[in-house]
């Protein structure tokens, strides 16, 4: 982190003559020339103050809920306090002008001192500690490709549907769900999500894949990741006399009178429990599939009706018929070109690790 | 007999702590290699019952917090048995044996019971990632023990009768060393990590609280290893340094796990 010895061991510290600047900065003698806010900026003292204070801050944001409404953190903390962590940008720490800038002035110490020191590299090892360094700017720059670059889109999709992923920033690329599957330990603990998806692709191709957790589609710089699922009932209800079809997530509705704020909601149970009769299903497994169908007003339940498949019943004086059930997949998809730049960073840290750390010294270790 | 093993592991371990201590009070020819013997014997006890863990489940003990635990007071373990190749010092023993018996008295607070491989946890990466961790961990460990020694020694505190303590010099030569090979691993620790989390979560890097305090830690180590290079800064204060890197890898361990959610929720 400056042109003295950095992670150099004493040994060669002292063979290579070192004094002292006021400053508490090192610089190499018969080497004095450079400007005092070069020597600063490169200086083994300011990269070591970056390190601390930069762990500090960010602990802090370990314990402050980050990326919450303003409100939240006056309720939670209190006015004053609730104001000054907005103020302050501490509810979003890690994106923060202050903190960006403390990396980048890392960024800029760790440049400066390693191009010192790369005109000064006596052998094989300091090499590898050079690298080790600038290989941190390489992964600092994959991180601020990807918080620019990055494209997300969550997508839920039932299966059997189609999604063209033009309107969700990928243009060209169509997603159809073939088939979602859930595979169980025999204690009923899930082994593995599995979506067996078909992307066509921009160039006009078609992919049949299977996504699973760990396991995403990559396609030319686009990952489809399985993040999530849930249940999708079908059927229709009789509102006013007018037949209106639903293909919900469990736990959605259809509002009937918004004024009055009543509401038909539907729950989908696939093991539902006879005895029990609550909205809690016994096992994962559609073994009783039922659909709970719930009228609410203000909150309050008017009305309740368990229905079984191609069931009809009236549901507080509203027919609701349900047909069917299926899961819905849910799918992250992503591009990010700073994963490459990045990768590249981690490679060369290894090397620069192994360089550093496992060249044999020229002189006797540390006895 | 798994848990035969974990109990004989805190018996040598109590053992330990006693001898050691009994070392420290009153000098003595026999306590202080017997100390020592009930350590060695702790570290093989711990290692079949991780072991025979292994066997019962079918699979390396990687996946639950009480696993790491063993895994983390294995490594500290470890590295204090390399250490005796370098430094002899009774004060050492005391404070690693008193350290492994908070660690597994803790682990006895936790549910031990095997479960099978959630989705997210089947990655090769797993592997690595832990690996690395115990390495990582085991080392810095060691090297919390002597930041601490260094301290003591530097106060004037200079031990009694045979267990002299060994000189500052030497301290903080063992000490460089263990946090010299404990950061590459930990740094390894953050790679396996972002790989993972990439391929799992779509997202390498996303402040969850368990990786900003692995960051922490390392950030921490990092400055450790320039401030001894650093006029002003060596010594004493590169010895507290390495004493708040363990306590950061506690709290990432520990404090984490029981104060503040995120996705890391299976360790």
């Amino acid at each position: 982190m400056s042109a003295d010895a950095g992670l150099f061991p004493l040994t060669t510290v002292r063979s290579l003559v070192y004094t002292h600047s006021k400053t508490g900065v090192m610089v190499l003698s018969g080497n004095n020339r450079e400007r005092p806010h070069f020597a600063f900026l490169s200086s083994m003292k300011l990269g070591l103050l970056l390190l601390l204070l930069l762990g500090v801050l960010a602990s802090l944001g370990s314990f402050l809920p980050q990326g919450q409404p303003a409100g939240f953190y006056r309720a939670y903390y209190g006015e004053v306090p609730g104001r000054l962590i907005v103020l302050l940008s501490l509810d979003h720490l890690y994106r923060s002008w202050w903190f960006m800038t403390l990396g980048a002035l890392l960024a800029v110490n760790i440049l400066a001192c390693s191009l010192r020191r790369i005109k000064k590299a006596p052998d094989l090892r300091s090499w590898g500690s050079v690298m080790l360094h600038l290989s941190i700017l390489v992964i600092l720059t994959g991180a601020v490709i990807s918080g620019v670059m990055a494209q997300h889109a969550y997508v839920e999709i039932g299966t059997g549907d189609s999604l063209d992923l033009t309107a969700r920033g990928f243009p060209g690329y169509a997603l159809r769900v073939r088939e979602f599957k859930i595979e169980y330990y025999e204690n009923l603990q899930p082994r593995q999500y599995i979506s067996s998806v078909s992307l066509k692709t921009a160039d006009g191709q078609e992919i049949e894949r299977d996504i699973q957790v760990n396991r995403p589609l990559k396609f030319k710089g686009l990952k489809i990741y399985q993040t999530s699922y849930g249940w999708l009932a079908r059927g229709q209800a009789v509102i006013n006399g007018k037949a209106v079809p639903f293909d919900l997530p469990s736990g959605r509705g259809l509002d009937i009178d918004p004024g009055k704020n009543v509401r038909l909601v539907f729950f989908f149970i696939p093991d539902f429990d006879e005895q029990g009769g609550r909205l809690h299903s016994r096992s994962p497994l559609p073994n009783n599939p039922r659909l709970v169908a719930m009228l609410f007003q203000d909150q309050q339940v008017k009305a309740k009706e368990v229905l079984a498949e191609k069931e009809t019943k009236a549901v507080g004086g509203y027919p609701v018929t349900f047909s069917g059930y299926r899961y819905y997949t849910g799918l992250e998809i992503k591009k990010d070109p700073g994963v490459g730049v990045l990768y590249a960073g981690f490679f060369i840290l290894l090397v620069g690790l192994i360089i550093r750390y496992l060249v044999p010294e020229k002189h006797e270790r540390w006895r | 007999m798994e848990a035969n093993f974990n109990l004989l592991t805190y018996i040598f371990l109590l053992a330990a702590v006693i001898l050691s201590l009994i070392t420290l009070w009153r000098s003595n020819r026999f306590t202080s290699p017997l100390a020592q013997a009930a350590l060695i014997m702790s570290f093989a006890s711990l290692t079949l019952a991780l072991v025979l863990r292994s066997i019962a489940a079918g699979r390396l003990p990687f996946a639950t917090l009480y696993e790491f635990v063993l895994l983390f007071a294995w490594g500290i373990l470890l590295f204090y048995l390399i250490s005796r190749w370098m430094i002899k010092s009774d004060l050492l023993t005391v404070l690693v044996a008193l350290l492994e018996v908070i660690i597994l008295s803790y682990s006895n607070t936790l549910s031990s019971g095997p479960r099978p491989l959630m989705p997210a946890l089947q990655s090769v990466w797993l592997q690595f990632h832990v690996l690395t961790a115990i390495i990582a961990y085991g080392a810095f460990g060691l090297s919390f023990c002597l930041g601490l020694i260094y301290l003591l020694k530097e106060k004037g505190y200079d031990g009694i009768g045979e267990s002299i303590l060994p000189s500052l010099a030497k301290l903080d030569n063992l000490l460089h060393w263990s946090v010299a090979v404990g950061f590459p691993f930990m740094t390894m620790v953050l790679i396996t990590g972002a790989v993972w989390a990439e391929e799992v979560w779509g997202r390498w890097w996303g402040w969850d609280p368990k990786e900003t305090w692995a960051l922490i830690t390392w950030l921490i180590y990092a400055a450790y290893l320039h401030a001894r290079k650093t006029y002003g800064w060596r010594g004493k204060r590169a010895a507290i340094m390495a004493i708040v890197g363990f306590l950061a890898v506690l709290f990432t361990l520990f404090g984490v796990s029981l104060l503040l959610p995120g996705a890391h929720s299976y360790v």
